[in-house]
């Protein structure tokens, strides 16, 4: 139960990045933005 | 050096005539694990022998020979739930009945440098002192602890460089 | 056009994430792709973990398992590597054996990733190198590194405090992953406990004699260089010392600790017939007082900061200074082990024999390096 309610706190989180990476203008902001997602988007997926 | 040949010749004599009783009582005094190594090397050796860990003074009624194998362990001390001074305590008591009841203690020590110092030689020297003979394994007495109060007490002492070649002159104890 | 432009980092940036995505999943995926193994013609079968319990079956916890029937009746043992995965010389050592091994009497089972997930990661925050070379005959082998627990995306999250089962001993969260402290197990509990179950189960249904779970610990812990026996089994663990004594290799003996749940030499001993030993061999790369932490740590064992340790003398450290604690040396003393523990059991249970051969010895690993004992 812990590992769903862990999951969705993190897709809700990623979702809210993806939001601010689209808003962001200066790509030096994206570029950073765009490495957290890295890690997100992977652990998200499974990866593993 | 007719003389010194002499006296050589007297004390491995002395060495080679030193015979003890059967059945042994094998002891630890500090409760190292090493006690459980002479346990097998005896019996390899085929001796009539009881190892007691924690043996008291009423565990000699029956023997002929007390082996007290040295070496402080505060896993072995904490396993067995006594403290250092609990097992000097009775270390000290057993010794005494011992001699009182005229019963040889022998002194094997095998944990060589890591069953010396620190908490080790309070241990190793009270037995040392008591027995009769000791037999040691040489990484132990590198310092000449053992030889010092082999000398001193005038107690024969036997060094071997492994743990499995005590087996050999612990068994000559007995025959 | 005048939006394309506007969004042209947006978009370079997200193909370049994806593309660092995609390297990143192959890199992961690799970890997924266990090494090949040549077993000896001795080899009468292999099967998997999930034989035994299929509720781990498809799972990254089954394993391997590779079994050596010689056809004479005799007592059957079973040796496991990879309890813990970032113990190099457990793996090694096991697949060293199982590359020459001849069994010309009873049976010999070998599982060479008891943990097979903590293959698949490595331990966060330590720098550990994911794989090591050995130099063979005809090449070089590469061999996966892993962690010391199973892989955090097998099973996840850690409890705050973690309940031994059945026990109740309480524990750091982190030890829920901890194969070695999961020992009975549970058919219905974490991928791990699962894991150990099975392993409780191939002992009881293969009726195992002897057990042996190899190991490697940090220079400065108590519990090094030692053989850890089950109290009701100090006769074979003493003279197996003394054997090994004689071939100038230096065991501890040391009891399982009667109140230590979880562990193989206390639960294989406690709830199966087998007869459990633990060994535990000295590398430095998993010690606190190393430093920089590399392939060459790790098959070298040679390090100055536990020389500079073992000098001052402060503390009781496993390691020899003038040559350190090379991967021969360490695989060396396990494949002793082994073999000096089997002879002892064939001496007190000698209607019930098992008899190994065609396995180097210490002096052979040392002279010739492992690699000239590994197959291809």
């Amino acid at each position: 139960m812990l590992y769903v309610i862990y999951t969705l706190i993190l897709a809700y989180v990623t979702f809210v990045v993806i939001i601010e990476f689209l808003k962001e203008k200066k790509w030096r902001n994206q570029l950073a933005i765009a490495m957290v997602l890295l890690i997100f988007i992977v652990r998200l997926l499974q990866i593993k | 050096m007719i003389v010194a040949i002499l006296i050589l010749f007297f004390t491995s004599l002395s060495v080679e005539a030193q015979k003890f009783k059967q059945p042994v009582l094998i002891s630890s005094a500090g409760q190292s694990a090493d006690v459980k190594l002479v346990k097998m090397l005896a019996q390899r050796q085929g001796l009539n022998a009881t190892t007691i860990l924690m043996a008291k003074s009423a565990d000699l009624t029956g023997f002929k020979t007390l082996i007290i194998v040295p070496g402080f362990s505060s896993k072995g001390l904490g396993a067995a739930g006594i403290s250092q001074q609990e097992e000097m305590e009775r270390v000290k008591a057993l010794i005494k009945s011992a001699n009182d009841l005229k019963i040889p203690i022998v002194m094997i020590h095998i944990g060589g440098s890591a069953r010396r110092q620190g908490q080790s030689d309070a241990f190793n020297q009270i037995v040392a002192e008591n027995s009769k003979s000791m037999l040691v394994v040489k990484q132990g007495d590198e310092d000449g602890f053992f030889t010092t109060i082999s000398k001193a007490k005038n107690i024969p002492l036997t060094l071997v460089v492994k743990i499995a070649e005590t087996e050999i002159p612990l068994g000559n104890f007995f025959k | 056009m005048a939006m394309i432009r506007n969004h042209l980092s947006t978009i370079i940036i997200s193909i370049l994430t994806a593309a660092m995505g995609v390297i990143a999943a192959i890199a992961f995926g690799k970890m997924h792709h266990p090494e090949v193994l040549y077993p000896s013609a001795s080899l009468t079968s292999k099967g998997m973990l999930s034989d035994y319990f299929d509720g781990i079956t498809g799972t990254n916890g089954d394993t391997e398992v590779y079994l050596y029937d010689s056809g004479v009746a005799g007592g059957t043992a079973l040796l496991c590597g990879g309890t813990h995965a970032n113990e190099a010389a457990s793996f090694l050592s096991t697949v060293v054996i199982l590359e020459n091994l001849r069994v010309t009497c009873g049976r010999v089972i070998i599982i060479p990733r008891l943990n097979n997930s903590a293959f698949t990661c490595s331990d966060p925050m330590e720098g550990f190198p994911s794989s090591y070379e050995i130099p063979t005959k005809n090449g070089t082998r590469v061999f996966r590194l892993g962690s010391r627990v199973t892989n955090p995306l097998d099973q996840w999250p850690d409890p705050l405090v973690f309940a031994q089962y059945p026990s109740n001993q309480q524990l750091s969260g982190f030890e829920t992953r901890n194969i070695n402290r999961a020992y009975p197990g549970r058919p219905d509990g974490t991928l791990t406990e699962k894991v150990a179950y099975a392993i409780i189960q191939i002992i009881k249904k293969e009726n195992v004699n002897i057990a042996f779970d190899l190991h490697e610990s940090s220079p400065e812990v108590p519990i090094v260089n030692v053989i850890v026996y089950n109290e009701k089994y100090e006769d074979i663990a003493m003279n197996a010392v003394l054997g090994l004594e004689m071939a100038g290799l230096q065991f501890s003996p040391e009891t399982s600790p009667k109140n230590f749940h979880g562990l193989s030499h206390r639960e294989w001993g406690d709830y199966t017939n087998a007869i459990p030993f633990l060994m535990e061999t000295s590398n430095p790369s998993m010690g606190r007082l190393r430093g920089e932490t590399n392939v060459d740590l790790v098959l070298r064992g040679d390090c100055d900061n536990y020389k500079k340790a073992k000098e001052t003398g402060a503390l009781r450290i496993a390691y020899r200074e003038e040559t350190g604690e090379p991967i021969e040396h360490r695989v060396g003393r396990h494949i002793m082990g082994f073999i000096e523990l089997i002879n002892s059991y064939n001496y007190y249970y000698p209607e019930m024999q098992i008899v190994v051969e065609n396995l180097p010895d210490y002096d052979m690993i040392m002279e010739n390096g492992v690699g000239e004992y590994l197959k291809n």
